[in-house]
């Protein structure tokens, strides 16, 4: 498998609305990379250029350091898994596998023997003669992924491809698609709009917003550092309090409304401070980062409770295991501990 | 309520079943009847009409001339009603709905107009060939259904399967037959089988064409009744129904008539 190089990708439809800007990006060889963010944000758009499916309107295309952007889509020899999973109604699972091989002019011999493997690894042959409108919408997944990965492609391209699975199912072959991916080698583009799944299987994640990038990481880094207030929000931070220049005292250093917060990481330039709301403890023994507030609402999660405080620096959302819940009214002690407060600059 | 609905419709449906096929059932008999007019009740029966058939030349020639016409025309709707819808459906063409409307146009016109029209400008004007020019009017009266029915699954086939066969190292060019054509292939066959019976059928635009040079069937007959009116006409019905119905036996054993109506 190769690596992929994107630059400086723009696209617009109809010349007008830019539905990408400036995405450049890089997929090293055997890496998961997923593109994570809401409908609508040019996910797919992405995916269908680098498939060659659909044109750029700027921007290059590398496979390998070589140039492909002018490559027709049938010269391109990707995989690619549809969220619709597209097979060919016609053609039996054998047959749609065997589709790509074919278009390759493989022998007969050589047909069978690569059909044959990956319907094995795949689990799926005992279905080689069913055709697809037979199968279930896991076993048209599997078919669908067996045909993508038949030719050995230079890189997998997946659009959404557990949004149509039920929820056990989607775990189950999201599981199974990171095995393969490892065992393989594979260079995966994956696209979801699930953060759960996305951070699950991913070596990094590229959080899109529309049309732009807003960070491209690991995943364990995106979660402990957003970069922007948009990717916060998006992956659960859901406290948020404005800064400006004059609330600094140092780079560790804010104060806000007579409350002093101290930060681990370097404030410069900071717009917004935040935190995840299990990150704030309520009646800790502690002084750091302390303000005090009233609950004013309350929601039961299951594994812990969820409240509203109201504070002098707005309401914060708090998210607490425990055995009891506390009541409404009350008047609580919210601890921001430093290591969990991340300061953000946009 | 369910199975008394279910009756009810049933016993409608036997209704205008019955109301289709009474005439037929009729025609048929008459067929047989040796009286010589066509005229119940049959007093005897005689299979001569059927026999009078064959010394009728004109029959014999304008099955010919029909069958002919009617495959020449319906083969050319399809050729270039396909590549025109795939063209409409698929690419995002400026007045794609007014090509649509263009090609769906000539269903508009009064058949007999499309005749007349034919008969002045091609025959007389342009002195072409009757023939030709009866297959350019059989080709405007097929080219509606195929643009219609190829639409209507061209729209429902999934677009991505195509996408999908380019990615696998097929060129778009190949994909129209090795993915496109087998996917709409029962609607190909079902706009064929319109395409073929309202040529073979059809009287208005024959009609003008109808001459000592070239017989079709339908003017024929329509000729052979103004003379004679015995059940000649009615043993060569029969005979035409029986073929229609045995190109529909044909098909449903080829593909199936589920396959068609879906
Ligand atoms: N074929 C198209 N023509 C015009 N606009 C399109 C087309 N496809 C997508 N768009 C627009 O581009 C934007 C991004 O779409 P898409 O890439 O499908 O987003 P996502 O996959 O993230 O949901 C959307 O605003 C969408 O309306
Ligand atoms: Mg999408």
């Amino acid at each position: 498998m190769a690596n992929l190089e994107v630059k400086n990708l723009a696209k617009s439809y109809d010349g007008k609305t830019k539905v990408l800007q400036d995405i450049s990006f890089t997929i090293e060889n055997g890496e998961l990379v997923s593109i994570l963010g809401p409908s609508g944000c040019g996910k797919t758009t992405t995916l269908r250029i680098i498939a060659g499916l659909i044109q750029e309107t700027a921007g290059q295309i590398l496979v390998n350091g070589k140039d492909i952007t002018k490559t027709p889509v049938y010269k391109r020899n990707f995989g690619m898994v549809f969220q619709s999973y597209a097979l060919f109604p016609h053609l039996s699972v054998f047959d749609n596998v065997a589709f790509g091989l074919k278009m390759h002019k493989l022998s007969k011999q050589e047909i069978n023997e690569k059909v044959s493997g990956i319907l094995e690894m795949t689990g799926l042959s005992d279905l080689a003669s069913q055709f697809p409108a037979q199968l279930s919408g896991g076993q048209q997944q599997r078919v669908s992924l067996a045909r993508a990965l038949v030719t050995n492609p230079e890189m997998l391209l997946m659009d959404e491809p557990l949004s149509n699975l039920d929820a056990k199912l989607r775990l189950k072959m999201r599981e199974e698609i990171r095995k393969l991916q490892q065992e393989m080698k594979m260079t995966v583009l994956f696209v979801t709009h699930d953060q759960q799944e996305c951070f699950a299987i991913s070596d990094k994640v590229l959080i899109m917003n529309q049309g732009r990038i807003e960070q491209f990481d690991r995943p364990e880094n995106i979660f402990h550092h957003p970069r922007t207030e948009y990717v916060a929000r998006f992956i659960g931070y859901d406290n948020f309090i404005p800064v400006n220049a004059d609330n600094r005292q140092d780079s560790y250093h804010i104060a806000v409304k007579g409350t002093r917060l101290t930060t681990e990481e370097n404030n410069e330039n900071a717009k917004v401070l935040t935190i995840r709301p299990e990150n704030i403890q309520l009646n800790a023994d502690s002084t750091e980062n302390t303000l005090t507030g009233t609950i004013t609402g309350r929601e039961y999660l299951g594994q812990s409770f969820k409240y509203t405080i109201h504070s002098e620096l707005g309401d914060f959302q708090v998210e607490e295991a425990r055995q009891k819940m506390r009541s409404s009214g009350d008047e609580v002690k919210l601890t921001l501990r430093a290591k969990h407060l991340h300061p953000l600059s946009e | 309520m369910l199975n008394r609905k279910n009756k009810t419709l049933t016993i409608i449906s036997l209704i205008i079943l019955a109301l289709i096929m009474l005439p037929l059932v009729l025609v048929v008999i008459t067929s047989f009847n040796n009286q010589s007019s066509i005229s119940l009740p049959i007093t005897g029966f005689t299979l001569s009409w059927y026999s009078n058939i064959f010394q009728q030349p004109d029959f014999i020639t304008g099955f010919e001339s029909s069958l002919l016409v009617a495959l020449i025309a319906s083969f050319l709707a399809l050729i270039i009603g396909i590549p025109a819808v795939y063209a409409l459906t698929r690419y995002n063409l400026q007045h794609a709905a007014w090509f649509q409307s263009f090609f769906l146009s000539s269903t508009l016109i009064p058949e007999i107009v499309i005749g007349f029209a034919l008969y002045q400008t091609a025959v007389i004007t342009f002195k072409m060939p009757v023939f030709i020019s009866l297959i350019i009017g059989h080709f405007l009266l097929c080219l509606p259904y195929v643009i219609r029915l190829i639409t209507a699954s061209m729209l429902m086939m999934d677009s991505h399967i195509e996408e999908a066969s380019w990615v696998c190292g097929c060129s778009p060019k190949k994909a129209f037959f090795l993915i496109v054509l087998p996917n709409i292939k029962s609607s190909i066959i079902a706009a064929f089988m319109m395409c073929f019976i309202n040529s073979f059928n059809n009287i208005p635009i024959s009609l003008f064409m109808n001459g000592p040079s070239l017989t079709m069937l339908p003017p024929a007959i329509l000729n052979y009744l103004q003379n004679n009116y015995d059940p000649t006409v009615s043993a060569i019905s029969v005979v035409l129904m029986v073929f229609t119905a045995l190109m529909m036996f044909l098909v449903e054993k080829v593909i199936g008539i589920s396959n068609i109506t879906k």
